[in-house]
């Protein structure tokens, strides 16, 4: 592309995307008569934290907030760990049915969570009387969930990570005498963990996205329930609490920015690495 | 522990490498087993299965479950399952369609070297970061009867409301959120295109449509592939999007996903079990057809990949 048309091409496409997001923050920042007034201004003269103020102070909004952050963290250092193992058998290994457990992981990606809601219900209700901590109304349930849901594609990025680390590195490891566990963990651990934190990117949005399951799982105990319920209290039969809703939505979205953002470099880097192959 | 050592070593060696690939496996064996094959069994022989009161032949009444054969597979046939299916496959097709010309381009535009590039890339990228459940509410404002999209292009469309304006807005929403995942999987395939292959297109005088058609795309082609792969099967499965932006049981937009859902909720186990197996059968067979067509090489092994093609 040439540089002035894709310099505009550039400035266009950051404005169309970030437009929305614009949109969502200064509604959460516009006095209640602005908001629905009939002409949409795209500035507004008198910011209020009104909204904001409102959500933090209602309906254990901090309590759900803080579950979904303790859920979507759990998530990601578990699945990072899990997938690293399984990759590095899938990668390293020759074994019979490797082609299998590839194409096993793509399966799981093609199920629908939808179809799945009533038997994992009695399979949680179940595995709560037998093991503590992961039944109904409990967090871990979530984490369990989330954390097969995500391990897929976490597996799959995580391939290409650890095919991309120097088998030369792991002779030379074995010549001096290192055991497997040791070249496991202190020589292909750290290499690939920029690989480890931009996959985990993938597993905190799956986690923090959740819609369904804690609506399935969190039945009866509130203090146990997410953030999507959270949104949800802002739903009037009659009038929508718009205020309330976007300054709601602009608190769940900035714990993923945070994130996001602290990782991106490493994220897009990472990722050539893992497409490589 | 490596591929080149292992044809050195013998038998039992490659029976070692075995036991510790399991033993590594077997975290991520036993969560999926747990959490995705036994419930996908069970649906799947919950979708032959009936339960609830009914008359048997000679007018008792009979609890509990009882075989149905194909009965709950009925509802396949009718309107609102091919309807369904319809939505669904329109909103697959459309997005991901757009969504790679889209992710192609800003891949492209974050791809160049200027200063301040980390804000442009953040901006582009951050929809992809904006939760599922938000991102519909925030659309459904922005397309409200007096929000600002009608402002914008100063119509009075009433886009939450059934009709072909809503299966757009969902298409408009489901978009914006996930072009950027494209984009973010081609840059990074972008990203290990070597300079001197531009370098020697630009001393041969090629154009720079020229460089992209022959140079770019097929070099991206793998990247593009996996980003393609992965939001088709999840595009299929799309629920929540749809249903937080235009409403539940609305007939213009509601996905198989969302019709299994509503199903789910209403007792309706065994239709519910087979649609979700349909759609499950559904998803398998285009991603079969998808790698069989275009990616025979996604499956294959890593690193012989690697070594064919340096």
């Amino acid at each position: 592309m040439r540089r002035p048309v894709a310099d505009v091409v550039a400035v266009v496409t950051a404005f169309v995307t970030f437009f929305p997001i614009y949109w969502m923050v200064l509604s959460a920042l516009k006095p209640a008569g602005e908001i629905q007034s009939l002409d949409a201004r795209p500035w507004t003269l008198a910011p209020t934290f009104e909204h904001f103020q409102r959500v933090l102070t209602g309906e254990n909004f901090s309590r759900y907030f803080l579950n979904s952050l303790f859920v979507a963290l759990t998530v990601v250092v578990l699945s990072a760990l899990v997938a690293f193992l399984a990759a590095v058998a899938v990668t390293r290994f020759t074994f019979r049915f490797r082609t299998t457990v590839l194409i096993m992981f793509l399966v799981a990606q093609m199920v629908p969570v939808e179809a799945l809601t009533i038997p994992l219900f009695f399979l949680i209700r179940d595995l709560g009387t037998a093991v503590p901590g992961v039944g109904l109304n409990t967090l871990g349930a979530l984490v369990l969930v989330h954390l097969a849901f995500s391990l897929p594609f976490a597996i799959w990025m995580m391939r290409g990570f650890v095919a991309a680390v120097p088998e030369a590195l792991e002779e030379a490891a074995m010549i001096d005498g290192a055991g497997r566990a040791t070249i496991l963990w202190r020589v292909i651990f750290p290499l690939v963990a920029p690989g480890l934190v931009a996959t985990s990117v993938f597993s905190f949005i799956t986690a923090w996205n959740d819609f369904i399951f804690a609506r399935t799982f969190i039945i009866s105990a509130k203090d146990n329930q997410t953030l999507p319920a959270a949104l949800l209290v802002f739903f009037k039969p009659d009038e929508n609490d718009w205020g309330g809703i976007m300054a709601a939505s602009t608190l769940m979205t900035i714990p993923v920015l945070i994130f996001f953002i602290a990782v991106q470099r490493r994220l897009i880097a990472g990722l050539g690495g893992a497409i490589k192959d | 522990m490596s591929g080149a050592a292992n044809r050195r070593r013998g038998p039992r060696e490659r029976a070692g490498q075995s036991r510790l690939a399991a033993l590594m496996l077997s975290p991520t064996l036993v969560v999926l087993a747990l959490v995705v094959l036994y419930p996908l069994l069970s649906a799947v022989r919950e979708s032959f299965y009936t339960s609830g009161e009914t008359l048997d032949a000679d007018g008792f009444v009979v609890e509990g479950e009882r075989f149905a054969g194909l009965a709950n597979y009925s509802g396949v046939l009718g309107e609102r399952f091919v309807n369904a299916l319809a939505n669904t496959t329109l909103f697959t097709v459309a997005t991901v369609s757009i969504e790679v010309v889209l992710g192609v381009l800003m891949a492209l535009v974050m791809h160049r070297a200027f200063r301040g590039r980390g804000f442009l890339r953040a901006s582009i990228l951050i929809p992809w970061a904006v939760p599922t459940a938000v991102s519909g509410l925030m659309w459904r404002w922005i397309f409200q009867a007096d929000g600002v999209a009608n402002t914008i292009i100063g119509q009075q469309i009433l886009w939450t409301t059934e009709g072909v304006q809503a299966k757009i807005a969902v298409i408009v929403a489901d978009t914006w959120k996930t072009a950027p995942f494209v984009g973010l999987l081609v840059l990074a395939g972008l990203q290990i295109i070597a300079g001197e292959v531009y370098e020697a297109a630009r001393v041969d005088g090629a154009s720079a449509w020229q460089t992209f058609w022959r140079i770019t795309l097929p070099l991206v082609r793998p990247a593009l592939l996996v980003a393609v792969l992965f939001r088709m099967m999840d595009a299929l499965r799309v629920f929540d999007l749809p249903y937080v932006l235009i409403g539940p049981r609305k007939h213009s937009v509601e996905t198989l996903s969302a019709l299994i859902w509503d199903e789910a909720t209403r007792v309706h186990y065994g239709p519910a079990s087979a649609y979700g197996t349909m759609l499950f059968l559904y998803i398998a067979l285009i991603a079969f057809v998808f790698v069989k067509l275009l990616g025979a090489d996604l499956l294959a092994d890593v690193r012989t990949r690697r070594r064919v093609a340096s």
